[in-house]
């Protein structure tokens, strides 16, 4: 690695004036699960690394009147661990189960897992169907930006110089409403997903409402796939149905190169992964 | 085991204790007072000129002590113990072969300054058009990777038994497959590492987590143009092998750079150096065809290799040479040819992995096996019993069959597998069920490879406390040959396995022999401990007779105490014979001496004809595997695999069933999920994040068994049984993956990606017959080999996940 | 940039000054010669550099030794009390969980991690705590049973109900 300065802060306030000080080539550390690796290959010019764990308003994990609150240090065991999470969005546990091994989960983050703009970053497909939004703060203020418009690509986010994700705003699906995520890797444990869907459908009298489909990984950027959903709103889904809008999904895709695994064979399984995940939202809202 | 007190106990490995502790040193965790960090400066270009390199800026760097290229090496090339093809050199001069070609290296203060060096040294680079693949490398007009050698042929080998043509002749039936076994890892978890330092006298000291110490050293005295006698060796604790701890560059590049800085330098591989600089298993294309009746006698086979060498040589040509005959002595085939092409292609050198060129030509062989066996309609664990090799029989290439256990591993095989009721019986669902079988046969310790001589020797010494140490040249690659050896020598001595040490090996001190490879420990280095303990028996039987009054041919050893048979009570401690020994000879420690010399039994084979009784004896196996295909996902699950083994005799049960285990984990990995995927030359998975090794989870049920033929020429009548374990495992898979949708998948790995393909262009044929019995008269029936499906669709963009 | 740290280790206060690019993997091999941490990858994905971090398993190659200031590590080299193995220590011993040994130290710890959370683990919790960990050797089997058995034996008899932990 090269060399660089390192500091902790111990608030937000801290934390963003430090950013802020230290100017383009400062980076937030939060679980390093991923900067680390960015910086041993010497990919990532940086000359300062603020670790953000220190700032308590980073944590938590609380119920704010029809959303939940997730600071961004929340780690994806504390997301799988956590019965709030378990009782009102069960699909972000899920997610996080399926990413990496324990370790990794114990020090990486939601806010690391939204900053860093992988294709493949689990959380964030169904954080979009759900609807999320980041908190974002900065030493000139806070805002709020849903995490579909947050995203930007391959490791870019719309995020300004000097700001903090905060914490992310996750909406709790209604009682008739549910989401639900499937992902395929090239390898049964702890492999580095090659596509993802995740599906937000909610139901009146046996119904489809309103859906929202979005596919991660296959493309640089995770990609909401409207035709399909309005395909699925107003019908009642059955697996023919979810077939239907699966194959719609995958057309006009721009898949990204994965070493791993063909083309074909990605959007293939992309169309499996929306049929899954389409027909578990389905059964969970039905329940 | 009746009849022994060590032998066939699953005694903890002896070194254990000092392992689960964290206090066990590996090569990778050697320090040396006032040592500088190396690190390799490697080829970003598969195949170019150099045209400059310019170190001055790094040079400058504080920190930095020294940089080596080419200008401080040798100009003469070398190669490894055994074979002839001199192509390597410390560092690529004039031109680099492969993304990895070492260009230069760095010695600085701490590693990330070298780190640092190694981007600031600027190497100017003419790019020249690459080979990539063994095929295209063979066409008129190839770029040549080596033009002094005139062509892309590094090794070419003919050779037949009988005559195959009029066998084919004969045959009611042959089946012809082009199969395809790819570039894989051993995966080792600790990467490569060396630490060096030179003496005033001019000596070199390299510490090494290595496999052969004796036979680097022969290599790296070339590499680095002096004397063998000036290097030293010193073998730490490998943190696993697999073939792949035979040979690295960076150990004599460290040296380089410690004599340049005179300074102890270490030097450790990244996980990536691993990936993209190591020696990983040798890709084959083999063509195998097998000629027979349609009553299942087979009269011929032949075989074509063309393997996939890489940029340079290293065993490559041994490894073929194994890939092309040696499951030859699986069953009763008179007529064999044999022909094999290695080639030279702007890629990772290849070296040895368990298996040793068995395992890809198995992959081919158990394969096409079942394939004859479905065109005659006939049960292809039927087909194997019926022409099973046995006990006694002397192959059409010499090798004497002193034991085999062949037929018994599979029928407890099949027995266990339940393969009578659940074969072809594939089901309906979306998930087909299926079960395979393959075998195969290995050898321990291999007279082809080091022509120089075969066996090993050791010597034992036994202390005044009455405790002994081992020394062999026959390393542990945490496979657990030290604890074989100290229970070999304890079982014969008679003492407690945990009164005996066995040191790791040193140049300066241990015996001269060839290391662990071809499964060599067990056989070759048991025996030789055996006689070095028969010898220190001995010396103590000659002592405790004298002391007890009785006859030496009545001294009983257990325990660490010598008794008069019948007569427990008339005894005298180990200890105290060894003491009195010492004493008696102003303080000598008893010394047993031992070498196994098995020239009576085998032979260097033929040059040319390659034939000869390459080894002492042969393990066979069984396996079964048991698969469930997912039509919709082409995902193969692994239900469960048996595996029952011939070893000869079981020395330690735990030991054992821990290497069969983790055999098939490998297996499994290289029929299933891994490969190094390369584009012009660059490997792309670099990592493990991308490169699938399996993990716990992904495991399948295991069962496994042991048949004791108990080999006449083996240490207890112990065989080999880290290597052959992983051969059967991937045409097992292939063969149950057949047995459940019908599709014979010519080429590893099988991803669910192929399998996916392969279902729905069998969906979109016609359906024939699975078992389809060949009429006579009609023998030529060809199977064409799949094309891969085409990868272009949808608009890639260039980004890499 | 060099920073001043403190961190207990297995039980022991160390104060050092280090540069802020060292990782905890580097730190406890190279500054306190801890090297029964292995460095397998040191990219997060084998596993063998796991130690605990106030209990919780981490990969000590993705933790920069100043992100653990103040806080507490436990190594393998702090498990054994004396030359009293801890149990999951002497159960990979006594199965033959062990063959190179280089994953041994990470794995032992994910062992006793997982049972300090989750004393009767079944077999497919044992399989997922140790799925972070690569062993080429010994195709994990006998470490999942030595898991167990230790399991089994912190029971110490005073489940002689039967119960000996949930099955899967
Ligand atoms: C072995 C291994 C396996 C993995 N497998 C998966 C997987 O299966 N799926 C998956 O999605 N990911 C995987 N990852 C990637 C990684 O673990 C996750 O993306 C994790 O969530 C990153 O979080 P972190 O806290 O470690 O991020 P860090 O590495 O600390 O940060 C990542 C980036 O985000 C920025 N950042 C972090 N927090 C904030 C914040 N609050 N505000 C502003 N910027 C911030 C950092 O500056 C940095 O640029 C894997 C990583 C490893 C090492």
């Amino acid at each position: 690695m090269r060399d660089f300065e390192y500091c902790r802060p111990q608030s937000l306030k801290e934390a963003v004036t430090v950013l802020a000080e230290k100017g383009k080539g400062a980076y937030p550390l939060a679980g390093g699960t991923d900067i680390l690796i960015e910086l041993k290959r010497r990919r990532l010019p940086a000359s300062c690394l603020v670790d953000i764990k220190a700032i308590p308003e980073l944590r938590g994990i609380e119920r704010e009147g029809d959303a939940l609150r997730i600071g961004a240090l929340t780690t994806h065991s504390e997301l799988l661990g956590s019965s709030l999470i378990q009782e009102t969005v069960p699909v972000i546990a899920h997610a996080a189960r399926q990413m990496a091994f324990p370790e990794i989960r114990n020090r990486g983050t939601i806010g690391g897992n939204i900053c860093n703009a992988y294709p493949a970053a689990d959380l964030v497909p169904p954080l979009i169907a759900l609807g999320s939004s980041v908190l974002l703060a900065s030493a000139s203020g806070q805002r709020e930006v849903g995490v579909a418009e947050f995203v930007l690509g391959s490791r870019q986010i719309a995020i300004l110089p000097g700001e903090v994700l905060v914490a992310v705003k996750v909406p709790v699906p209604v009682s008739n409403a549910a989401c639900a995520y499937a992902r395929a890797s090239t390898r049964k444990t702890g492999g580095i997903a090659a596509t993802s869907a995740a599906a937000y459908l909610s139901a009146d009298g046996g119904v489809c409402r309103q859906a929202r489909i979005v596919l991660g990984a296959i493309e640089a950027k995770p990609r909401f796939v409207a035709e399909a959903a309005g395909y699925l709103e107003g019908t009642s889904i059955s697996e023919d149905v979810a077939k239907a809008a699966a194959k719609m999904s995958v057309s006009g895709l721009s898949p990204i190169v994965d070493p791993r695994l063909s083309v074909q064979y990605r959007s293939y399984m992309t169309e499996l992964m929306v049929r899954q995940a389409v027909l578990e939202a389905w059964a969970e809202v039905n329940r | 085991m009746a009849g022994f007190n060590i032998i066939g106990k699953g005694v903890p490995l002896i070194d254990a204790r000092e392992k689960v502790t964290g206090k066990l040193e590996y090569g990778t965790d050697m320090v040396l007072p006032g040592m500088l960090h190396g690190k390799v400066l490697r080829s970003p270009l598969p195949h170019a000129r150099v045209l400059s390199i310019d170190v001055s800026k790094a040079l400058r760097l504080s920190g930095v002590r020294a940089i080596a290229t080419a200008a401080d090496a040798p100009t003469a090339p070398f190669t490894v113990p055994g074979q002839t093809l001199d192509d390597e050199l410390l560092f690529a001069r004039d031109k680099v072969r492969f993304i990895g070609d070492e260009v230069a290296a760095v010695a600085a203060a701490d590693l990330d300054t070298a780190e640092e060096a190694i981007s600031l040294i600027e190497v100017e680079y003419e790019p020249l058009p690459g080979v990539f693949d063994p095929e295209d490398a063979l066409k008129e007009g190839a770029p040549l990777v080596h033009e002094e050698h005139g062509s892309n042929i590094a090794n070419r080998q003919k050779f037949g038994r009988g005559d195959f043509d009029a066998a084919l002749a004969r045959a009611d039936v042959v089946y012809e497959g082009r199969f395809v076994t790819s570039l894989v890892h051993q995966g080792y978890l600790e990467p490569h590492g060396v630490v060096a330092s030179w003496d005033s006298s001019g000596r070199v000291t390299l510490y090494l987590p290595i496999q052969t110490p004796v036979m680097v050293r022969m290599s790296y005295a070339r590499a680095l143009g002096i004397s063998e006698d000036r290097i030293r060796v010193i073998q730490y604790p490998l943190g696993g092998g697999f073939g792949g701890k035979q040979e690295c560059k960076i150990h004599p590049i460290c040296a380089l750079l410690a004599k340049k800085t005179e300074k102890p330098v270490r030097m450790a591989n990244t996980r990536r150096d691993e990936f993209i600089a190591s020696l990983p298993r040798l890709p084959m294309i083999i063509n195998m065809k097998i000629a027979g009746s349609s009553d299942g006698t087979l009269l011929g086979k032949s075989i074509r290799i063309i393997a996939d060498n890489g940029a340079y040589t290293n065993y490559a040509p041994a490894i073929m040479y194994s890939a092309l005959m040696r499951h030859d002595n699986l069953y009763r085939i008179p007529n064999l040819l044999a022909e094999g092409l290695l080639v030279y292609t702007n890629k990772i050198p290849t070296g040895p992995f368990r298996g040793f060129g068995n395992t890809q030509a198995h992959f081919a062989f158990e394969s096409a096996i079942d394939m004859f066996a479905a065109k005659i309609g006939m049960d292809p664990a039927e087909l194997r019993l019926k022409n099973a090799r046995q006990k006694g029989d002397v192959t059409p290439h010499g090798w004497k069959l002193g034991s085999c256990g062949l037929s018994e591993c599979i029928q407890e095989a099949m027995n266990d597998a339940g393969w009578k009721e659940k074969r072809g019986n594939a089901g309906t669902g979306r998930k087909r069920h299926g079960i395979g079988i393959a075998c195969c046969l290995h050898v321990s310790g291999n007279r082809a490879v080091m022509p120089a001589f075969d066996g090993s020797s050791s010597y034992i010494r036994i202390n005044q406390a009455g405790k002994a140490l081992v020394f062999t040249s026959e390393t542990d690659l945490g496979q657990g040959a030290r604890t074989t050896f100290a229970q070999i020598a304890a079982e014969r001595i008679g003492l407690r396995v945990e009164d005996v040490n066995v040191a790791l090996v040193d140049t300066d001190t241990s015996p001269h022999g060839w290391g662990t490879w071809g499964d060599r420990a067990t056989t070759l280095g048991g025996n030789a401990v055996l006689a070095a303990a028969e010898d220190a028996r001995r010396q103590l039987v000659e002592i405790a007779a004298a002391k007890l009054e009785a006859n030496p041919q009545d001294i009983v050893g257990e325990n660490g105490r010598l008794y008069v048979a019948g007569a427990p009570n008339r005894s005298i401690m180990i200890a105290e014979a060894a003491k009195a020994f010492s004493y008696s000879k102003s303080g000598a420690i008893l010394t047993g001496q031992g070498s196994y010399v098995p020239d009576d039994i085998v032979s260097v084979p033929d040059p040319v004809n390659k034939y000869g009784n390459v080894s002492v004896a042969y393990p066979f196996a069984a396996q079964v595997a048991e698969v469930e295909v997912d039509l919709d996902t082409g995902e193969v699950n692994i239900l469960r695999l048996t595996a029952v083994h011939d070893l000869g005799r079981i020395i330690n049960p735990k030991g054992a069933r821990g290497q069969v285990i983790g055999a098939v984990a490998q297996g499994i990995g290289f029929a299933m999920t891994e490969e190094m995927k390369t584009e012009n030359g660059k490997v792309l998975n670099a990592s493990f994040k991308r490169y699938d090794v399996l993990r716990a989870p992904d495991m399948p049920e295991m069962s496994v068994g042991f048949v004791e033929t108990v080999d006449p020429n083996g240490p207890y009548g112990a065989k080999g049984l880290g290597e052959p374990a992983l051969n059967p495992t991937a045409p097992a898979i292939a063969n149950a993956i057949y047995d459940a949708v019908g599709i014979r998948f010519h080429e590893l790995p099988i991803t669910p990606e192929k399998v996916l393909a392969a279902l729905r262009r069998k969906g979109r044929r016609t359906q024939q017959p699975r078992h389809c019995r060949a009429p006579r008269g009609q023998p030529l029936h060809r199977e064409i080999p799949p094309q891969q499906h085409p990868l272009q669709a949808g608009r890639p963009q260039p980004h890499r996940l | 940039m060099r920073y001043e740290i403190t961190v207990k280790v297995n039980g022991e206060d160390y104060e050092a000054y280090i540069p802020a690019r060292r990782t905890l993997l580097d730190f406890l091999r190279d500054d306190l010669g801890l090297r029964g941490t292995k460095k397998g990858c040191d990219e997060g994905d084998c596993g063998s550099c796991v130690v605990l971090l106030d209990g919780t398993p981490v990969n000590s190659c993705m933790v920069l030794a100043v992100e653990v200031n103040g806080r507490e590590v436990t190594t393998i080299e702090g498990l054994a009390k004396g030359d009293e193995l801890h149990l999951v220590q002497r159960a990979f011993v006594e199965q033959g969980a062990i063959q190179c040994g280089y994953c041994t130290p990470g794995m032992v710890l994910a062992g006793k991690a997982l049972l300090d959370v989750n004393p009767h683990p079944t077999t497919t919790e044992i399989k997922e705590a140790i799925s972070g960990h690569l062993c080429r050797c010994t195709g994990y089997g006998a470490i999942v049973e030595a898991i167990q058995a230790a399991a089994e034996s912190m029971d110490g008899g005073q489940r002689a109900s039967g119960k000996t932990g949930r099955s899967d």
